[in-house]
């Protein structure tokens, strides 16, 4: 399978270990990505908030980027895809207006959950996971932008999203039962409102420590950054946020590199614990 | 008087018969329409028993009848018809032919079971010992038979020992021998034995010391099945089968450890044996520390855990397969069925079907245990299924309706957080033969929730999810629950979070009033997400009350109110049979013709026309027989049969008793517990007894055949059956007297079987003694029997109406279609009623041209006579032969003689003196203002204001008390008409809920995109405050989505003020049918008898009922006459034998009875002296029990009766 890779700034930059982990999974499981040549910003944050033509034309170039490619594209970043899922959108309806002659909208825009929990990489992975994390409880984390509006994500199920928890059981971890999974991780809100930022993401730690969950699990590089650094300093131990990829990278190699490591604000030393117990029981 | 062909002209052959799809409450109401007016019905039903939906309810509003009670005298009634055939477990595969002439394939799915032989024991079901979907191995070639031997050895074994080592019991133990013949000295046996029971040595056979062994039977497991030298030599059922033995031992076993919990094995060797030797799996083995599993052979059938008799063993302990139990569809998945199994306790037919899906005999071959203990031989594995095809004449289609599957919100977890469930579910769990026993309990954990929310239009009213229109009947089904709720635990909390409260029916704000002063909370809001706590499956939910203030809420249970639709397959039905569905899947019709579908001769019923609840259904259902069969009316009668009875003999006074006695077993059913033969012993010595023996299943075809033998044989005058429930079994013996040429009232019956064998089942000798001394009692009261006989007594077929409004005019035209002769009353010097006000309809036509094609069609009709400027002023006589005076114009009266009354009186737009009307130009009511948009307003500014203010007058007890019904829907269609003349107009519409049911919320969706402002306001914080005068119309009040105060000025004020009854007090008492405080009449039954008149042979139709709308008028008239067509289509009534009678000598004119009877029969008659007309008395016995002087007696009831049990039971 050939795949179109749209990696988008934050997995340049402060979700590097995002990327590191989607390019070592796709190549574990015979995905083959392609990253699109001289890609740009795809107008989230600040560019779609102030200027919408702006937000706009960034995305679609990118798409007309891709459409010469020709294979679907990912996109592991929740914030990137909704937003070429909008300028697709818009492609779709004015193709005039925006300079769109020639996008046919064949290629599909797939975020990184939806891609992995496609039942044949599923199985790949249940195949390929020498190391399964077992015992590993994890609370699937989706947050919103991969899911919300559903007009634009097209998601299966938007308020009862499975895919990440198919991912996570496919190497073995075990997904707890909660019910803030889509709840708002408040990013956008992290930089102008700690407060009530500090309020949302210590919900959703709290809901997911009581589910008996050792760390959450998410696609979203906003949801990451900002579930892990919010946590509140009430003297409890925080639970790490891992991209979903990380598990199953670690859960293929058996090996969770202190690089990884270092790209954590909470300590993410379950899973490499949670690999050495499975590596006993190999032994 | 005989029936008159409907036009002279030769017509075809029509077909006296109409197949009935669907048997719900609609489609056995239909049926029994039908078949009681002389038309062959053939009832198909996809499920395996009929009752539908009604069927599952637990209680119903708003009378808080239960369901099951009310609905069951209607299974029975249905199952019993001699004109009725049901086709259960069965569908419609096509249909060829046009109107008068159909032919219907209908296909009848494989039940295994056979109808006509099986008693409905239950017998199979509770010896099944399947309660799981087994994986069965893929069969190398299908029908090949056996099944592959799995391979010997290998595969995981896991020890299941729990609660501390085996304590073997030796209770009721079989006893095993060796065959030294067939013994092949291989010692297996010796060393599964676990209790030094067998000895053996190389080369010898092995012997069992009788002493030692315990009877776990892990020899005979052992022992190689080539040489099957160990044989089981007694053991209790062994003659039936091994699986009957085990059933049989289980039970006993069950009963005797049944008080301790957390037991550990017994080494019964039960489950071992059974799947060995039953399933012939070979998965489990006995041992030292308790049961050894093999996790790989384990096909989860779950047979060995419910035939362990203390719940030592869990399925998931068994395999690494997940266990896929078989959920009950009837307990909506709540609970566990068998592969065997009847569909619901009071199923018709009771018959149980066989899943071929789980079924291990029909999949693997083994097993078999029904067969075996089925003592009628009514399981046929090899049944097949079975192609028919029935001529009809037409066809009504009612197959009913489905729930919302609620995962489709899936913000509120259902299908994920076990404390959320269904309405229909939460029926279930409040319903006593539910899987709870009527215990509220949660399904997470079996708790008993104190707070409980219901979430309502879940699937309704919501287009994200492809349910546009409102389901209507939710809101008051949530209310009722959360009532019953707290019937059921007074500590329980309800909160209902609903839109708008829908009660818009008949006496429903009434029942909601009342359901929040017991303490149901009705709280206004959304509900936008479940969030569910992990550990104590509690479960938070967020809403915004209607201050604006978020809120956050912790409930222990959540009920969605899930909305009702069409399921697919009933919408590929339809599509079948070539009718027009609208994109929801409701069948399409005429508003005028409400009945009829597209295709000519097919017509509809139910929930498949569009949502409704329980009495509009049963309206419609018979309204659709009506429909139905009016073409028919010429060939009434040519199909249906009646049996015909032997003279019956009498049975002089002085006539010695001989009395023959039946104790029945029931299978087992009985004679497990109850010593049946020790009681027919017992019979044979009462005083007249002459004759007792102990039928298998009393209630066979065969034995019947031989009670009838063994009546004329040994002249028994007098019968008695000691079996089950006289409420299911009663008629069936009855009639068999009469077949015997013996009157049916010399019979009596005990319940040996519910009040004996079920719920003594510990006590076996008590449960005897109690059988003894029921059958005593039931002799004495058939020996100090009587003779009682039916009365018959000629019908007039002629009906009368009352009211030539929509109601009675369409009741008239459709009683003359039937054939009968109508008399129509009307007060005024013209037909048309209160639609003569409407300029158009409710679908936008002409009123005028279609009441004009009304007129037209009766005065063409020569079998009805319309009476104009005329009225009832006195009428006498009973059901079938009533005498009315009728005055005319002229002044002089005319007496007329009829069969049946239909009332159709209406009802008149409410036109209060309230906010200028009748003052000001400016301020009208809606039914003003269509007309008004009608004549194109020309006196309207360019951009007109106008303002609706709703429940003007009405839902307010200084004026209307009750919700019009009709005014919401109305005020939307003009709203939008008025938008669509007036482009640049302003709406505001004044509402308190806006009771835009079913349909109707899509044009309330369609007004508020036309930009229709609705402001909600509460008549009790937040009054609109209008004044108007000459100068113009100025209305305050508070905008409660924004919260703030508004100022409207408006250039038209129109009132939304209701209907009113029509002055019915006088009609009420001169026809003797009750009338409620707001005008309206009273029908007999709320729920089943929505167009019945509590006194027999009046019926009643449209507005005179409740407010409604012209084309419910119309479904009920047609309702009305459907059911007048059940008297008038008779050449005679039978009265029942059983009414009461007073005997005048003693009376005293007291008047206790008269005031006693709540059907109002008993009258003072010329002699002075209390008369009750057997015509229409009722039978309830509530005179005679009042009576001071007890000169009442009420046949078969009467004191003798009892005095005669009652001393019975007092000698020891």
């Amino acid at each position: 399978m050939k795949l179109s890779y749209y990696p988008g700034c934050s997995l340049e930059g402060t979700a590097a270990d995002y990327d590191r982990s989607v390019r070592a999974v796709c190549a574990g499981l015979g995905v083959e990505l392609i990253e699109i040549g001289d890609w740009n910003c795809c107008g989230a944050s600040s560019a779609h908030m102030t200027a919408h033509h702006a937000g706009m034309r960034l995305a679609i170039r990118n798409l007309l980027l891709a459409e010469q490619a020709g294979h679907d594209i990912l996109v592991p970043c929740a914030a990137c895809f909704q937003r070429l899922k909008a300028a697709a959108e818009a492609l779709r309806e004015d193709p005039l207006y925006w300079d769109g002659q020639g996008y046919t909208g064949k290629r599909r825009i797939i975020h990184i959950s939806t891609l992995l929990a496609e039942p044949n990489l599923v199985a790949k992975m249940v195949e390929a996971a020498a190391h399964k994390l077992t015992g590993l409880r994890v609370a699937c984390y989706y947050g919103c932008l991969s899911l919300r509006p559903p007009r634009l994500s097209e998601a299966e199920n938007h308020e009862m999203p499975d895919t990440l928890e198919r991912i996570v059981t496919a190497v073995g971890a075990e997904p707890v039962r909660w019910s803030h999974r889509t709840e708002c991780c408040s990013g956008s809100l992290t930089m102008t409102r700690a407060d009530i930022a500090e309020k949302l993401v210590g919900d959703i730690v709290a809901a997911a420590a009581r589910a008996g969950a050792q760390a959450l699990v998410t696609d979203c590089p906003m949801c990451q950054a900002n579930v892990e650094s919010r946590q509140p300093a009430d003297g409890r131990e925080g639970l790490p946020v891992f991209y979903a990829t990380e598990l199953i990278a670690a859960a293929l190699s058996g090996d969770y590199p202190a690089r990884q490591h270092r790209g954590h604000l909470v300590d993410p030393g379950v899973l490499p614990r949670s690999l050495a117990v499975s590596g006993e029981e190999v032994r | 008087m005989t029936l008159q062909p409907l036009s002279p002209t030769p017509l075809p052959v029509l077909t006296g018969a109409v197949l009935v799809i669907g048997g719900g409450i609609s489609g056995m109401q239909s049926a029994l329409d039908l078949a009681n007016a002389g038309i062959k019905v053939y009832l198909v039903e996809s499920s395996p028993a009929i009752g539908g939906r009604m069927a599952q309810l637990d209680k119903t509003f708003p009378t808080n009848d239960c369901a099951m009670c009310i609905v069951s005298p209607k299974l029975v009634e249905v199952g019993r018809h001699p004109n009725i055939e049901l086709f259960t477990h069965s569908e419609v595969q096509g249909l060829q032919g046009e109107a008068g002439n159909f032919r219907a394939a209908i296909v009848r799915h494989r039940r295994f079971v056979d109808i006509a032989r099986c008693t409905g024991c239950g017998l199979c079901e509770l010896a099944c010992p399947v309660t799981h979907l087994s994986y069965f191995p893929e069969l190398a070639e299908p029908g090949a038979g056996g099944r592959a031997k799995a391979k010997k050895g290998g595969g995981e074994k896991r020890l299941i020992s729990r609660h501390g080592p085996p304590r073997p019991t030796d209770s009721q133990r079989w006893r095993f021998l060796v065959d030294s013949e067939a013994c092949s000295s291989c010692g297996a046996c010796q060393r599964a034995c676990l209790h030094a029971a067998i000895s053996w040595e190389k080369g010898q056979p092995a012997t069992i010391d009788q002493q030692r062994c315990t009877g776990c039977g892990a020899c005979w497991v052992a022992c190689p099945e080539k040489f099957s030298a160990i044989q089981v030599d007694q053991a209790a059922e062994l003659e039936k089968s091994t699986g009957a033995a085990v059933h049989a031992r289980s039970q006993t076993l069950r009963r005797e450890f049944a008080a301790g919990e957390n037991q550990s094995c017994i080494r019964c060797g039960l489950c071992v044996i059974t799947c060995a030797k039953v399933m012939e799996i070979r998965a489990l083995r006995l041992v030292e520390q308790g049961i050894e599993a093999n996790l790989d052979r384990c096909q989860v059938c779950g047979a060995c855990v419910s035939v362990c008799p203390v719940n030592f063993l869990r399925i998931d302990q068994l395999t690494r397969r997940s266990p896929r139990p078989l959920l009950n569809s009837f307990n909506e998945g709540l609970n566990l069925r068998k592969p065997v199994n009847i569909h619901y306790p009071q199923a018709v037919p009771r018959v149980p079907t066989i899943d071929p899906e789980s079924c291990v005999h029909l999949n693997s071959g083994a097993c078999g245990t029904c067969a075996t203990v089925c003592g009628v031989g009514a399981i046929d594995y090899r049944q097949s299924e079975e192609q028919l095809a029935i001529d009809i004449g037409s066809v009504i289609f009612s197959p009913g309706l489905e729930v919302f599957d609620a995962r489709r919100r899936a913000e509120f977890g259902y299908g994920v957080y076990p404390n959320v469930v269904t309405s229909i579910e939460f029926e279930r769990l409040l319903s006593a033969s539910g899987p709870t026993s009527g215990t509220v309990a949660r399904p997470g954990d079996g708790r008993h929730p104190r707070k409980i929310a219901w979430i309502q239009c879940v699937g309704s009213r919501d287009q994200s999810c492809g349910r546009d229109y409102c389901s209507s009947v939710c809101c008051m089904y949530a209310v009722k629950e959360a009532f019953i709720a707290r019937e059921h635990d007074a500590a329980i909390e309800p909160t209902i979070f609903y839109i708008d409260m829908r009660s818009f029916g008949k006496n429903f704000d009434a029942y909601v009033d009342r359901a929040g002063q017991q303490g149901v909370r009705l709280v206004r809001a959304m509900v936008s997400r479940i969030f569910e706590d992990p550990l104590s499956g509690d479960l938070e939910l967020r809403y915004q009350d209607e201050s604006g203030v978020r809120q956050r809420e912790v409930f222990d249970l959540v009920v969605l109110s899930v909305g009702i639709g069409v399921p697919e397959k009933v919408r590929e039905l339809a599509e079948n049979l070539g009718i027009d569905s609208d994109r929801f899947g409701f069948v399409v019709t005429d508003g005028y013709r409400p009945l009829a579908t597209s295709r000519p001769g097919i017509f509809v019923s139910g929930a498949v026309k569009g949502p409704k609840d329980i009495p509009e259904t049963v309206c419609e259902a018979s309204a659709a027989a009506e429909a139905a069969s009016a073409g028919l009316a010429t060939v009434r009668g040519s199909l249906t049969s009646s049996a015909a009875l032997p003279p019956e003999r009498e049975v002089a006074a002085a006539e010695e008793l001989r009395i023959g006695v039946f104790i029945c077993h029931c299978g087992t059913n009985i004679a497990a517990v109850v010593d049946v033969e020790a009681v027919t012993e017992y019979a044979r010595g009462l005083p007249g007894v002459v004759y007792a023996e102990h039928p298998l299943y009393t209630c066979s075809q065969d034995s019947q055949e031989r009670i009838r033998e063994i009546i004329r044989e040994h002249r028994l005058n007098r019968v008695v059956a000691s079996a089950c429930s006289p409420r299911t079994h009663e008629p069936l013996f009855m009639s068999t007297l009469q077949e015997a040429g013996l009157n049916k009232f010399y019979f009596d019956m005990a319940n040996i079987r519910d009040q004996c064998s079920w719920v003594h089942a510990n006590d076996p000798e008590e449960a005897t003694a109690k059988a003894k001394r029921l059958t005593r009692m039931a002799v004495a009261n058939a020996a100090a029997g009587v003779a009682l006989h039916e009365q018959e007594f000629p019908v007039d077929s002629r009906l009368l109406v009352i009211g030539g409004g929509i109601a009675g005019m369409t009741a008239a035209l459709e009683a003359a279609r039937q054939g009968f002769v109508v008399y129509l009353v009307e007060r005024e010097s013209h037909l048309g009623g209160q639609l003569r006000q409407f300029r158009r309809g409710d679908d936008g036509r002409e009123m005028a041209d279609y009441l004009q094609g009304l007129r037209t069609e009766i005065a063409a009709d020569e079998r009805i006579r319309v009476l104009l400027g005329s009225e009832l002023v006195a009428q006498t006589g009973f059901v079938g032969a009533f005498e009315s005076e009728i005055a005319m114009p002229s002044g002089a009266t005319r007496t007329i003689r009829h069969g049946a009354v239909l009332l159709a009186t209406g009802a008149t737009e409410h036109r209060p003196e309230l906010h200028g009307l009748g003052e000001y130009a400016t301020v009208m009511t809606q039914t003003d203002f269509g007309n008004f948009l009608e004549d194109g307003a020309p006196e309207l500014p360019f951009a007109p204001r106008v303002v609706m203010l709703q429940c003007a007058g009405s839902r307010d007890p200084e004026y209307l008390g009750y919700c019009s019904r009709v005014c919401c829907n109305q005020a939307v269609r003009n709203g939008l008409r008025f938008l669509e003349a007036h482009p640049g107009g302003r709406l505001d519409v004044l509402y308190r809920d806006m009771r835009c049911y079913g349909m109707g919320e899509l044009d309330y969706r369609r007004a508020r995109q036309a930009g229709v402002n609705f402001i909600r306001y509460s008549p009790a914080d937040n009054s609109p405050r209008v004044s108007c005068s000459a100068e113009g119309i100025e209305i305050d009040l508070t905008d409660p989505s924004i919260g703030l105060p508004l100022h409207l000025s408006a250039d038209l004020l129109v009132l939304s003020t209701g209907m009113v009854a029509q002055k019915s007090e006088e009609l009420a008492s001169m026809l003797r049918v009750p009338c409620a405080a707001d005008g309206f009449f009273l029908e007999a039954h709320a729920k089943l008898r929505p167009v019945d008149l509590p006194s027999e042979g009046l019926f009643m139709a449209g507005t005179a009922h409740g407010p409604k709308s012209a084309g419910e008028s119309i479904v009920q008239a047609q309702a009305a006459v459907a059911r007048a067509a059940t008297l008038l289509s008779r050449q005679s009534l039978t009265m029942s034998a059983i009414v009461s009678r007073v005997d005048p000598t003693n009376c005293a004119v007291c008047l206790t009875c008269v005031r006693a009877c709540p059907y109002g029969v008993p009258f003072i008659n010329e002699e002075h002296a209390a008369e009750i007309n057997p015509a229409l008395c009722q039978g309830c016995g509530i005179c005679v029990a009042e009576c001071p002087a007890k000169t009442i007696t009420l046949g078969r009831y009467d004191d003798c009766n009892i005095e005669a049990k009652i001393e019975s039971y007092q000698l020891s």
